[in-house]
């Protein structure tokens, strides 16, 4: 091999190998991508939650003091992420304050099937708002998972393709639908499994 | 008289109303009357024999602090079913105000129905949007009884009408004859500073305490300062003066006679949120000197500086300099503690159970002489 060989394999090699880091890169930036837009469709159904649930504390359909206390969590809830400064991974206690609130203020079934017809469609219309939130939740922390396993390859932290954005981490909060009320999914006629 | 008392808080976790609720109740059978509680308690909660509970309760974030309160449809339904088998000839509701057991009993009742508004300060967005139901259900209250000046101007402010001031009880000679705890009583050049409450709750002011403990201990180099409450507190930003700062972690009833009795000096460093302030009135009863901040409640139980020492809220240099005045002063300390010891009488069981019975009484004669259903209970 003459010097222009060596250097035309040694060119190809570089072209390859910066190719194979472009795509690493494109890859990862779509996964922080796809984070974010999780995260705004997450952001977006927590607060149609917290709506939900003060749509159903000012009906008066609750007794006065389940009334009171839904509407405290589902604004501190709300504010959790509206406020200034406020971030989605420090709002996780006031969401599961709000569902443990919910939660004890609906009661069992038959609570629920006593109430008006107001009542049980607010009721409806909150479990679905809730189911959303599973639904967004879970997408969001997959997303969330597949950005971190990305930056744990060794040539993604070498070459610090991640740059300075964030390491994103999975949003924990209780969403637990209390299993005695009817599920969001019922009154559509479908069942979730 | 049959009397049915509702308690707004859970006995999982003891606090002010509960106590207050507890020594009422056990005055009140003490004087012959039949006395039911409901109060929300999980069912493992060693409870007397004349408490009713509702059943587990919910932490939930209200007024600043966390809470257990029970609500909720279940809730609800033993409440109704308390009232309707209960058959009392009066109904006593502590804290309607707050959304709990106070309010969801206010809510499923009728008839005589006496109020006892504990608490100041209600900062509650909902609870204000609520309030054109709230003044229906208040007004169902024919007697409000206000554990102080504060508690008393939040029911004005917030719904309107007026109550009675009697304050909470005290069993005075029970701090009076406290035994002393030689491990928690001041030596010559040893002072005792005593505080008492919730460690990681902003507004009993520990942290304005621990503040001021550099400026005591540069003066006071021997004094001791003791800190009893549930919760949790870091004193090593403190560096060497954490030495002198000891948590005792939370004490019992009689730990607690013995801390206020040992101590020199009781210190009340709240930056708000206090409508009374019974400790102060503990601490008086057991002589000793208190040094408090000067919120509208400990102004009226210390008589503006009369019976104890006061300082600006949250101020640390000031309550530094308070503390060092009453330690260097054992004179004046206990020309303060005299004059205490004798104005305590007035937060005595034995008289505040009198004032309070009164209330019922007039109440009760109200219905009887108006209103065919007195001791009726709808639900």
């Amino acid at each position: 091999m003459n010097g222009a060989e060596v250097a035309l394999i040694v060119i190809a090699a570089v072209l390859v190998v910066g190719w194979a880091v472009w795509l690493s890169a494109q890859r990862l930036d779509r996964a922080h991508r796809r984070v974010n837009t999780a995260q705004a469709s997450l952001v977006h159904q927590l607060v149609a939650r917290s709506v939900a649930a003060l749509d159903l504390a000012h009906a008066g359909v609750l007794d006065p003091v389940s009334s009171i206390l839904v509407a405290e969590s589902a604004r501190a809830a709300l504010t959790s992420l509206t406020d200034d400064g406020a971030r989605l991974t420090s709002s996780g206690p006031a969401q599961s304050e709000l569902s443990n609130t919910v939660r004890q203020a609906l009661g069992h079934r038959q609570d629920v099937a006593q109430m008006d017809e107001l009542g049980r469609e607010l009721v409806g219309e909150l479990a679905s708002a809730w189911y959303r939130v599973t639904l967004a939740r879970r997408f969001y922390n997959q997303a969330v998972g597949l950005v971190r396993r990305r930056r744990s390859g060794k040539a993604v932290r070498a070459l610090r393709l991640a740059g300075r954005t964030p390491m994103p981490i999975t949003f924990e909060m209780d969403d637990t639908w209390p299993e005695d009320l009817p599920q969001a999914t019922e009154s559509e006629g479908r069942t979730v499994s | 008289m049959r009397i049915g008392i509702v308690c707004p808080y859970s006995f999982d976790v003891p606090g002010g109303v509960q106590f207050h609720i507890r020594d009422l109740a056990g005055a009140l059978i003490e004087r012959g009357h039949s006395v039911s509680v409901l109060a929300p308690a999980d069912s493992d909660t060693p409870v007397p024999d004349y408490v009713h509970t509702t059943g587990g309760s919910v932490p939930v974030h209200y007024n600043g602090s966390v809470a257990r309160l029970a609500f909720g449809p279940m809730a609800a339904a033993r409440t109704r079913r308390w009232l309707a088998d209960g058959q009392f000839d009066v109904l006593h509701i502590h804290e309607p105000l707050p959304p709990s057991l106070g309010l969801l009993a206010l809510w499923n009742a009728d008839g005589p129905i006496v109020a006892t508004f504990h608490s100041a300060q209600v900062h509650s967005r909902a609870l204000s949007l609520a309030r054109p139901v709230m003044r229906s259900q208040m007004e169902k209250i024919k007697g409000a009884i206000a554990v102080s000046e504060d508690a008393r101007r939040t029911l004005v402010d917030h719904m309107g009408g007026d109550a009675v001031i009697i304050p909470n009880g005290v069993h005075v000679a029970t701090f009076a004859t406290a035994r002393h705890r030689p491990e928690w009583s001041g030596q010559p050049g040893r002072p005792v500073v005593a505080f008492l409450g919730r460690l990681d709750e902003p507004r009993k002011g520990l942290d304005v305490l621990l503040r001021a403990v550099p400026t005591i201990r540069a003066a006071l180099p021997g004094v001791r300062f003791l800190v009893a409450g549930r919760g949790d507190v870091q004193v090593k930003s403190l560096g060497a003066d954490a030495a002198a700062v000891e948590i005792l972690g939370p004490v019992d009833e009689d730990a607690k006679c013995g801390l206020l009795a040992s101590a020199d000096l009781y210190v009340a460093p709240h930056t708000g949120g206090e409508s009374f302030g019974i400790v102060l009135v503990e601490a008086m009863s057991a002589g000793t000197g208190v040094v408090a901040s000067d919120l509208g409640a400990f102004r009226r139980v210390l008589d503006d500086g009369a019976l104890g020492t006061l300082f600006p809220t949250g101020d640390a240099e000031a309550l530094a300099r308070a503390v060092i005045g009453r330690l260097e002063d054992p004179e004046g300390t206990r020309q303060l503690t005299d004059a205490a010891s004798a104005a305590v009488g007035r937060y005595d069981w034995s008289n505040v159970v009198q004032r309070i019975v009164a209330v019922y009484e007039t109440v009760v004669q109200g219905h009887g002489e108006h209103g065919p259903e007195a001791g009726r209970w709808g639900g």
